[in-house]
């Protein structure tokens, strides 16, 4: 049987996921620079997966999967509570907790559930048939051992009509696979003989219905595994021109909504439907929120093109095309300065920047190539609506537009092509509040704009980010 | 706040016999420490301490005592019965003994001269200092008990002192005469272990003792803070560990319960993924289940529980791995001054002695013994008589708690052995098993080689 270097797990709305995320240490042994990986391996699922039971409960609840059986505990009143009828629980449905349904506005992600189960090693037991006292003998000859820890992040798909007394089967097939993944993983990227470390990823590419799992060498370059990913890419029949499987694209279980602090992807709280009836053509993926005054840099009055440029560079960052960090004003003067743009005084300075630099940056920082667009008066824009769908639909990445004195991010247009009306989604630098998506939104620094937004007396460049051809 | 003590009956008709003995004695006294907020602790029994001359007593003879050797001997019988190292070693001997729950909570003293009175503090301190610094797995760093009695005027009085502030002063404390042993709760698990421990070069260099010390002390460190399941159930930390409804009369509310208890170790996902190694010239592996038990109180919540068990395994392993080490290191230094070359005494696979389960024959509690597979009841009724002074009786010995391994005898060379004419090879078996012992007094060292044939001859 030929080892898959992944595995896929299929999801639907109804699915729920168990999540395993345990850890494991495994010692390999190496003679004359060989490390004996299988050996290790073997020594260890036969040691602790195979004899030595697991146990699995869910995280923060008292709800654990023995072999055999489910313990559902909790003391109400001071009385053991199994279940609802006093009987060991049948079905999945019986044994999770049910989940208070979340007020407020919910984000666009599916009603999947995810629980995080916690891995067990069974040491001591009430009795056992046999007990057989312990022997210490001694193996080996001269070698390196080394102790690695093996990280398993895994994921299994149940139903809410599932049987409880399956699920423990079910959990350690998974853990199982994943060492086979694991051991996979080591094998193929040995280093020198040296036996590396791995982590797990999971991705779900383009949102579909299923989560692919595999395992990296931690530390290992985007660029070395490039080959690797072209596999993925190729064996489950993907585009091979946008990066789906880079270590950024990672699909993230909690909906989180922020990074690193902040605010991702505000507009998602306006409404989708258009009241000129025209077509939406938003950006799409993730980005996060930058504004004045964040990281308690003040850089109110000149700042909003800097701002937007952090806008897009978190784009790229979020959806996996660079690990490179957000750069801030001072980083962003200094790439000014090495290309010869600007110069080194300009470091420190508070200078305006303009579109141009704003491509330049991209350009120099993160390899990235921009269309610039030049409108000679903001009533033009309107005409520019049908470009500007087209680049949202192809393209998706945020775009910079300066001009004026003032510098914004578009992150969508509303376009009737019968009536020729427009409206933009403006994402404004120039807020100096705090993360407060209520007010982000309500007092319009995150909105739809009309055309009158534009200065009719002010020419606008717009710096079109182009995505890159890469995996 | 004065510290009350709790004494099972048995602790009163010990001391009455004391008393009734009216000789100079040490010894040690086993019981519970109770939590910090009740400040009251538990005696269960008392064990006394061998005399240091009941070994060299049969060779001494009549015509040699005179008045002068008479007193120089009372002179040294002084010092010998408040010996730091031999009530040391002793309680060693006790520790290893005791089930969960229980352990050497102190000492006591009985009819002490002038000089000795005045050593005793210093003995006290000592003793539990050089305890506390060999292995908390014997005992718990607490205040600890002293009981002084006197035959002339037919008292016992307690009193307790924290060594760790050797500069205060004993404290005198109530007791009260209660059975409780009885209705303690019992906790029983078995524990499964399977540990690899590579041996760095630089430890394989040291003893074989000192390796298999290493090996244990990092095994600690897989035994650490578990979830624990209670009967089946997953309870929190500060429950109480068993429940009584309020209807029940409060006599039945004080039974003892046998509790079934489960240990789970969580298996976290790792923080960092830093890999850990070096040169190695050999691994140890430690497979095989220990059977665990001990006792609580009543009121006890499932954190004293937890704590309780866990005490035992890791008393239980280390009790093992102590008289393995033992056994390695005798026969090391004899084969090295019999044939003045290194031996490694360790075999591919080497049998820990398992554990066996005695009857307190005054106290409702299990205590516990190990055997190699050459030993049977008679070694155990014997230790048992030297370390605690009673006799045991075969039925009351439980030998198949835990059984042996079936393995295959190693194939290693054996080298052949000198038996000495004056021994049978039933003495010299069981001065090798009282090692401890062994190893303060004269131990003849071409003994410890027949221990290798002894599984052969019968």
């Amino acid at each position: 049987m030929e080892a898959k270097p992944y595995r896929i797990t299929q999801i639907q709305e109804s699915t729920i996921l168990l999540r395993l995320r345990c850890g494991f240490e495994v010692l390999f042994a190496s003679n004359n620079g060989e490390c004996r990986i299988e050996e290790g391996f073997e020594r260890f699922v036969a040691a602790k997966l195979r004899h030595s039971p697991l146990a699995f409960k869910l995280q923060s609840e008292p709800v654990l999967f023995l072999n055999g059986h489910v313990v559902v505990n909790s003391l109400v009143n001071n009385t053991l509570f199994r279940a609802e009828n006093g009987k060991e629980p049948r079905t999945v449905g019986d044994v999770l907790p049910k989940v208070a349904k979340k007020t407020g506005k919910t984000k666009s992600s599916s009603s999947m559930r995810v629980f995080d189960v916690e891995t067990m090693e069974v040491q001591g037991q009430p009795s056992t048939e046999s007990v057989t006292s312990p022997t210490l003998s001694s193996e080996g000859d001269l070698s390196v051992a080394t102790l690695v820890k093996v990280p398993v992040d895994a994921i299994v798909a149940l139903e809410k009509t599932d049987e409880a007394s399956s699920v423990h089967a079910k959990l350690l097939q998974g853990l199982m696979d994943h060492m086979e993944l694991i051991r996979f993983c080591m094998i193929k990227f040995k280093q020198a003989g040296k036996v590396v470390a791995v982590e797990p990823f999971h991705f779900r590419p383009l949102n579909n219905e299923y989560i692919v799992t595999t395992y990296y060498p931690t530390g290992m370059d985007e660029t070395e595994l490039e080959t690797f990913r072209r596999s993925l890419h190729v064996c489950l029949e993907l585009p091979t021109n946008r990066p789906l499987f880079r270590r950024g694209n990672m699909y993230r279980f909690n909906d989180t909504e922020t990074r690193g602090g902040y605010l991702l992807n505000v507009h998602e709280g306006h409404s989708t439907v258009s009241p000129i009836g025209g077509q939406l053509a938003l950006v799409q993926g993730l980005y996060s929120y930058h504004h004045y005054m964040q990281d308690r840099f003040d850089d109110n009055g000149w700042g909003c093109a800097y701002r937007s440029l952090q806008t897009v560079c978190s784009w790229f960052n979020l959806q996996g095309y660079t690990s490179k960090p957000i750069p801030n004003h001072r980083d962003i003067q200094q790439i000014l300065v090495d290309v010869g743009d600007k110069q080194p005084k300009f470091v420190g300075s508070k200078q305006w920047i303009g579109s141009m630099e704003v491509s330049y940056v991209l350009n120099n920082y993160l390899g990235v190539e921009s269309k610039i667009m030049f409108v000679s008066s903001g009533a033009e824009l309107k005409e520019k609506a049908r470009e500007l769908a087209v680049h949202f639909e192809n393209q998706g990445t945020p775009i910079m537009i300066g001009g004026g004195v003032l510098a914004h991010t578009i992150l969508g247009v509303d376009f009737n092509s019968n009536t020729g009306d427009v409206r933009f989604l403006i994402l404004d630098p120039h807020y100096t509040g705090a993360e407060d998506l209520e007010v982000i939104l309500k007092k319009g620094w995150c909105g739809w704009k009309k055309t009158d937004f534009w200065d009719p007396m002010a020419y606008y460049n717009l710096c079109m980010p182009q995505r890159p051809s890469v995996i | 706040m004065v510290r009350t003590y709790v004494a099972e009956n048995c602790v009163e008709q010990q001391i009455q016999e004391i008393i009734g003995r009216g000789k100079e004695e040490v010894g040690l006294i086993i019981g519970c420490h109770g939590n910090q907020k009740e400040q009251r602790d538990y005696v269960a029994f008392l064990a006394t301490t061998p005399s240091q001359d009941d070994e060299d007593a049969e060779s001494e003879s009549e015509e040699e005592v005179d008045e002068k050797t008479k007193l120089k001997k009372e002179e040294k019988q002084d010092v010998e019965l408040l010996d730091e190292k031999w009530i040391f070693n002793h309680c060693i001997q006790v520790s290893r003994t005791l089930p969960g729950g229980f352990e050497v909570i102190g000492v006591y003293v009985a009819n002490l001269s002038e000089s000795q009175t005045s050593a005793v503090k210093n003995v006290f301190v000592g003793l539990f200092k050089q305890v506390f610094k060999y292995s908390t797995i014997m005992l718990t760093e607490n205040e600890k008990i002293l009981i002084s009695i006197s035959s002339k005027t037919k008292k016992a009085t307690f009193q307790s002192l924290d060594p760790k502030s050797p500069q205060s002063n004993f404290q005198l404390c109530e007791l009260k005469y209660q059975h409780f042993v009885e209705n303690w709760h019992l906790l029983r698990t078995v524990f499964r272990i399977h540990f690899l421990f590579p041996v760095s070069e630089e430890l394989s260099c040291k003893s074989i003792r000192k390796q298999t010390q290493q090996c244990f002390k990092e095994w600690c460190k897989t035994v650490e803070d578990p979830v624990v399941l209670i009967n089946d159930a997953i309870r929190a930390d500060d429950e109480v560990l068993v429940e009584v409804p309020k209807d029940k009369a409060k006599q039945k509310a004080r039974e003892r319960q046998e509790i079934r208890v489960s240990l789970l170790k969580k298996l976290p996902y790792p923080d960092s993924l830093t890999a850990v190694g070096g040169q190695c010239r050999h691994r140890f592996v430690i497979k095989g289940d220990v059977s665990c038990l001990s006792y609580v109180r009543n009121k006890a919540t499932v954190h004293e529980a937890k704590q309780a068990i866990l005490g035992d395994i890791h008393r239980t392993m280390w009790a093992r791995m102590e008289l393995l080490g033992e056994e390695f290191e005798v026969s090391e230094s004899d084969q090295e001054m019999q044939h003045n070359q290194s031996f490694n005494a360790l075999e591919e696979i080497n049998e820990l002695p398992k554990r066996v389960f005695i009857q307190h024959p005054k106290c409702d509690m299990l205590l516990s013994d190990y055997v190699f597979s050459d030993e049977s009841a008679p070694d155990v009724q014997e230790r048992f008589k030297q370390v605690f002074g009673f006799e045991v009786a075969e039925e009351q010995i439980d030998f198949d708690i835990e059984s042996f391994p079936e393995i295959e005898l190693s194939k290693n060379e054996i080298i052949p052995p000198i038996v000495p004419a004056s021994l049978t090879p039933n003495e010299a078996a069981k001065l090798l098993r009282n090692i401890g012992w062994g190893l303060l007094g004269a131990v003849g060292v071409g003994m410890a080689s027949i221990f290798y044939l002894w599984g052969y001859f019968d």
